[in-house]
């Protein structure tokens, strides 16, 4: 199997329509923080980030590691769904959460753990929110043998006690952040005594963390090194699609950072592929259509050097919707670049309708989206539904639902922590409201497909 | 020969230079310039375009005038590229050359373009910041541009001996030292 992984990483920057500006270091600083990037990042990683080159060899050693953990995912086809909700289409969709962990985290840790151990360090570090990106650095660090803590955003590490326990049981030390462990999570919670957190408080206390003890800190987006990792799922995809004689006409994913959809997407970009590009933000973090593009810090605490691209500031506080990876305030740099060329088309649903979608998906296909994806899925839908006979719509399944049904439930039951109630505004065209009970919510999707059964 | 005239903000240097440049601000325009024409070599002036394109013309023929062959405006590609053609054309047209500066988060593409605009040198700086020593493969780095551009190819930003010799083997024309330079100064020239 390890034959069907790619051999070579791909780094979408050197086919980017503009200029990436550099990470910068804010003004007035005595000490650089990209300089500081070594004392936090393992070695090959920072190599890998600063050496932009369109291919990089993947080590044997993380091929094997891809192969061991489930790799290369198939890509499915979803003909159920398509019998359902009507449409000409054809859609297929890459399962990436068939890996160990759930999602796609996996195929960005793997690597990094493997450098980090290359460099010696005993443990690493880093922060998580809905616990996709901990958990595969947990499994990640204890492959090789390292020691890892990590940070969980606090409103995550409340509401999901069984992803907390994914990560325990690969031996991971598991904080809620804002936490006392850190100067910057004690002056967070001096300041806001019951703070949710957010990704950004989260990561700069992984790093304070890690930097205290000489380990290193695992990064899980944003910087393009991240993206490269991530190709791995669009190199497979590519070979995949051709041999099923199929030309996908647009792709599809969620973001939060933008690892998965570039993951799936900048290959295609790459190999010159002329599709459609569709990103899916969450409405409730709207980077895509509020953020500016500018320096900013990615993480809270600013120990990061300054990257340029779409954000709504390092101190936004995202509200606590159960998407906790769709959290964070910035959208990756190259993604940034892409969108605000028009190469990549953006939109944003908002959490009721996405878990809608993501029922619904569930219902036909029996896979169950993690709340991140159902986004994804939620425009895989209405696209679909205007779609064109010939159309081929491929998105990526960055991760499943299985540890957050009681989510699901809520979120559509519109019980006392659900959304069910809530109205979504009027700039979504497909926008719905849910009805309190949870079998109304049935029959506001079925009346939206074709051929109703009851 | 480069020399840096002191901007508002050295967004894309290091801490080093960053200094160094509050250091020079102290002197004053004027007698820079002066200082700078007593300079008895080749030499380029280096600034950020974002400060001087309001008035790009007085700027270009204060250089000229205190006797420098080119211009380096290291924020042209990143932040200017929709101007390349303009700039470059307006500092031929003041008798001077253009020295372009490009860096591995340059796309092919547009790599291309300042190639064909760079009548001095093509500078690539193998670091995001000068002075700021991250890991880098030189070769790698070298060898992509070496591809892209057919003239000139200085490299620089923090090499160290060992970069020097990969870089020149990949095919640079040449190397730049700056943080280096103005690091040993202090200590002298034994130092």
């Amino acid at each position: 199997m390890v034959d069907l992984i790619p051999e070579y990483w791909y780094n979408v920057v050197p086919d980017l329509p503009e200029p990436l500006p550099p990470p910068m270091d804010p003004p007035g600083g005595a000490d650089s923080s990209i300089g500081l990037l070594n004392r936090i990042l393992p070695r090959a990683v920072l190599e890998h980030q600063f050496t932009v080159e369109r291919w990089t060899k993947i080590p044997d050693e993380v091929r094997e590691a891809y192969a061991n953990f489930g790799r290369p995912t198939p890509v499915i086809r979803a003909r159920r769904l398509e019998e359902r909700i009507g449409t000409k289409a054809r859609i297929y969709y890459k399962y990436e959460e068939a890996l160990p962990t759930g999602s796609h985290k996996l195929n960005a840790a793997i690597p990094q753990a493997y450098f980090a151990a290359e460099d010696g360090a005993e443990g690493v570090s880093t922060e998580t929110g809905a616990g996709q990106w901990g958990a595969a650095v947990a499994l990640a660090a204890r492959f090789y043998g390292l020691r890892s803590s990590i940070f969980m955003v606090r409103s995550s590490y409340e509401q999901k006690r069984e992803r907390r326990a994914l990560m325990e049981i690969f031996g991971a030390e598991v904080h809620p952040s804002p936490s006392e462990l850190t100067g910057f999570g004690r002056s967070m919670l001096a300041a806001e005594p019951g703070s949710p957190g957010s990704l950004g408080a989260a990561m700069s206390e992984a790093i304070e963390y890690a930097l205290a003890r000489g380990w290193r800190y695992l990064v899980g987006s944003v910087l393009d090194v991240v993206l490269m990792y991530q190709s791995v799922i669009g190199l497979e995809a590519l070979a995949q699609m051709e041999e099923l004689g199929e030309e996908p006409s647009l792709i599809v994913g969620c973001v939060g950072g933008g690892s998965n959809f570039a993951g799936m997407a900048y290959p295609f970009m790459g190999a010159g592929r002329k599709a459609r590009f569709l990103a899916v933000g969450p409405r409730e973090v709207p980077k895509f259509s509020a953020g500016r593009y500018e320096y900013d810090f990615p993480d809270s605490a600013g120990i990061l050097p300054m990257v340029k691209m779409l954000t709504l500031g390092r101190s936004f506080r995202p509200p606590p919707i159960y998407s906790g990876g769709l959290r964070y305030h910035g959208v990756a740099p190259s993604l940034s670049i892409l969108v605000r060329a028009g190469r990549v088309e953006a939109v944003e649903y908002g959490e009721a309708e996405s878990v809608a979608a993501g029922a619904l998906f569930a219902e036909t296909q029996g896979v169950v989206p993690a709340l991140e994806s159902a986004h994804a899925v939620a425009a895989v839908i209405d696209e679909a539904k205007k779609a064109e006979e010939g159309e081929v719509i491929l998105f990526n399944m960055s991760g499943h639902g299985l540890l957050e049904l009681g989510n699901y439930s809520r979120i559509l039951g519109g019980g006392p922590d659900g959304q069910g109630d809530s109205l979504p505004d009027d700039r979504l065209p497909h926008a719905r409201a849910l009805p309190a009970r949870g079998r109304g919510a049935e029959a506001a999707l079925r009346r939206d497909g074709a051929g109703d059964t009851p | 020969m480069e020399l840096g005239i002191p901007p508002r903000f050295a967004k894309y240097d290091g801490p080093v230079i960053r200094r160094s440049y509050e250091a020079a601000s102290a002197i004053g325009r004027e007698r820079l310039m002066e200082l700078a024409s007593e300079v008895d070599a080749e030499k380029y002036a280096l600034t950020y375009l974002d400060d001087v394109i309001g008035r790009l013309d007085e700027y270009l023929d204060s250089l000229r005038r205190a006797g420098f062959s080119g211009a380096l405006f290291p924020d042209l590609v990143i932040d200017f590229r929709g101007e390349l053609g303009r700039v470059a054309s307006l500092v031929r047209s003041a008798g001077l050359r253009n020295a372009i500066f490009v860096s591995p988060s340059t796309p092919d593409a547009v790599v291309r373009e300042a190639s064909a605009a760079a009548d001095g040198f093509l500078y690539l700086g193998v670091r995001p910041a000068t002075g700021v020593p991250v890991p880098v493969s030189v070769e790698s780095l070298v060898r992509r541009f070496r591809g892209l551009h057919g003239g000139e190819l200085i490299v620089g930003f923090g090499l160290r001996a060992e970069e020097v010799s990969a870089a020149v083997r990949a095919g640079a024309d040449g190397v730049a030292v700056g943080t280096a330079l103005l690091e040993a100064l202090p200590r002298g020239v034994g130092g």
